[in-house]
């Protein structure tokens, strides 16, 4: 009976008390094999604000300093969403990017998108005695809706489905331009 | 004869005594749900043990005997033995634990509450919470002093270290520092406290004698915690972003070195060989082992998935 009440208790505390600062940390890994040397892919990906014409899902993108550490790059989504992302690392010579997104207000969530946080990191590996690449994409998030219960295309799983087709779109696009297709 | 006999006696006390004499490091798996218990005599995972929702924390009793565990989403901690690496409690707490820290004397075990803002106190006797104090926004690091007088708590939210004194568990003093002070470590000998800044990308080094910040010093980008080298007066502390370990030579106090691990490092501990240094690497689902000597990686050993190893993870025997 106690431990009845006790239960009921904890639900109702549950919205205010537990999720004040959030879920937890997600992830997401996308892999893509590029038949083309490193040094091709790179060239295609390494400029920050490439990414509006290797990702079909990113309209515009503008940065504030190119691609020197500490740009900012504003990016329009095709759903006509908008959020900034800083380049924390920049690093030819072992072909690795990592960038973040700055951390939307509380309460917006993207159409499509449904997360609040999301650093980035890009790495090319080579395979095949250098005449391939090995791109990879990985992401680290937290879904955007602050509550216990979100609804069902707000949840962690769907965070990391569409953080999923966004790298697997994007990847696919640096295929397609890197083998000329 | 008796050459031999003396020298096989010594290989088997020192086979004896190596057997005993191999810490454990206790890993926590944020996406299993998990501990991955390495022995570091052979850097190899030799059990996985369940614990609660999304464990986090951990803290290895200064006997070595127990584990405590904080899951911040079932709300609760669980207390492996070491004997039987099993779980032999689990303690509920409120809202959200996550740092852990233990006393000197091993008697009480510190968790802090970073939805509630509150520090609980486990009586590790009874194995129930015996009190709590009410801390700053989001308290996300603990410390103890050796002499078991004060606690330290970093409040993520308000960029200030507390310290409550705990013979009458009261606040007695806030001191500011970076932005977004995460892990915390104290320096008995110096009188030091380090805290990882996240927001500010630096380490405050607090004079514990003065009570105040008396220096920030740059590391990498979001760093999450740090550890002390006595032997080489350095600290290491991990960088979440960076994917790095920065050095920092505290003769100098400037950041001396940048170590690339692997990404999303979080969890730092020494160990007590005082030669290696173990690294969880949370995305990687790895630990990176450095020798800080060299500082180059030695090892890299596979964990669950998620590994935090938030506090002091490795026994000491």
């Amino acid at each position: 009976m106690n431990y009845l009440k006790l239960s009921l208790l904890s639900i109702l505390l549950l919205p205010t008390l537990v999720f004040a600062h959030g879920p937890s940390r997600q992830k997401a890994l996308v892999t893509m094999e590029v038949h083309a040397s490193p040094d091709k892919v790179w060239a295609i990906l390494s400029d920050f604000c490439s990414i509006a014409e290797w990702n079909t899902k990113v309209k515009t993108c503008s940065a504030s300093q190119g691609s020197e550490k500490g740009s900012v790059r504003t990016i329009e989504y095709d759903t006509g969403e908008k959020v900034t992302e800083k380049l924390f690392k920049h690093d030819s010579e072992n072909m690795k990017m990592l960038y973040a997104m700055e951390q939307l207000e509380k309460g917006r969530i993207m159409k499509g998108l449904p997360i609040a946080t999301l650093s980035t990191t890009i790495f090319i590996t080579p395979a095949d005695n250098g005449a391939s690449s090995l791109v990879q994409m990985k992401g680290a998030f937290y879904r955007a809706f602050p509550g216990p219960t979100p609804p069902e295309d707000q949840t962690d799983t769907a965070a990391v489905a569409a953080v999923t087709t966004l790298y697997e779109t994007g990847l696919e696009g640096i295929k397609a331009a890197a083998e000329g297709k | 004869m008796s050459v031999m006999k003396t020298a096989l006696s010594f290989l088997l006390f020192c086979w004896a005594c190596t057997l005993q004499a191999q810490p454990y490091a206790y890993i926590t798996n944020q996406g299993d749900n998990s501990v991955s218990v390495i022995d570091t005599e052979i850097d190899k995972v030799i059990k996985t043990i369940k614990v609660g929702n999304k464990p986090a924390g951990v803290v290895v009793s200064n006997d070595s005997k127990r584990v405590y565990i904080s899951n911040p989403e079932s709300q609760d901690i669980s207390v492996i033995e070491t004997e039987s690496l099993s779980v032999i409690k689990i303690i509920k707490v409120g809202g959200g634990p996550l740092a852990i820290a233990i006393s000197p004397d091993d008697k009480s075990v510190y968790v802090a509450d970073w939805y509630e803002d509150n520090i609980y106190i486990i009586d590790t006797n009874t194995l129930t919470v015996k009190t709590k104090i009410n801390v700053g926004d989001s308290p996300s690091g603990l410390a103890t002093d050796p002499n078991g007088l004060f606690l330290y708590v970093a409040n993520r939210d308000d960029n200030t270290i507390m310290i409550i004194d705990l013979i009458d568990n009261t606040v007695v003093n806030t001191i500011t520092v970076g932005k977004a002070p995460f892990g915390i470590t104290v320096d008995a000998f110096k009188k030091q406290l380090y805290s990882a800044n996240v927001q500010s990308g630096d380490v405050s080094v607090v004079d514990l004698n003065q009570q105040k910040t008396i220096k920030n010093i740059k590391v990498g980008d979001f760093p999450y915690a740090v550890a002390i080298d006595d032997k080489n007066n350095r600290l290491f502390v991990t960088n979440q972003r960076s994917s790095s370990v920065s050095v920092i030579d505290r003769a100098v106090m400037e950041t001396v070195k940048e170590i690339e691990v692997g990404e999303y490092p979080e969890g730092i501990s020494l160990h007590p060989d005082k030669n290696r240094l173990y690294v969880a690497n949370w995305f990687d689902n790895m630990m990176s082992v450095i020798d800080i000597d060299t500082l180059k990686i030695i090892d890299e050993i596979e964990t669950g998935d998620g590994c935090r190893a938030y506090g002091r993870f490795i026994s000491s025997q």
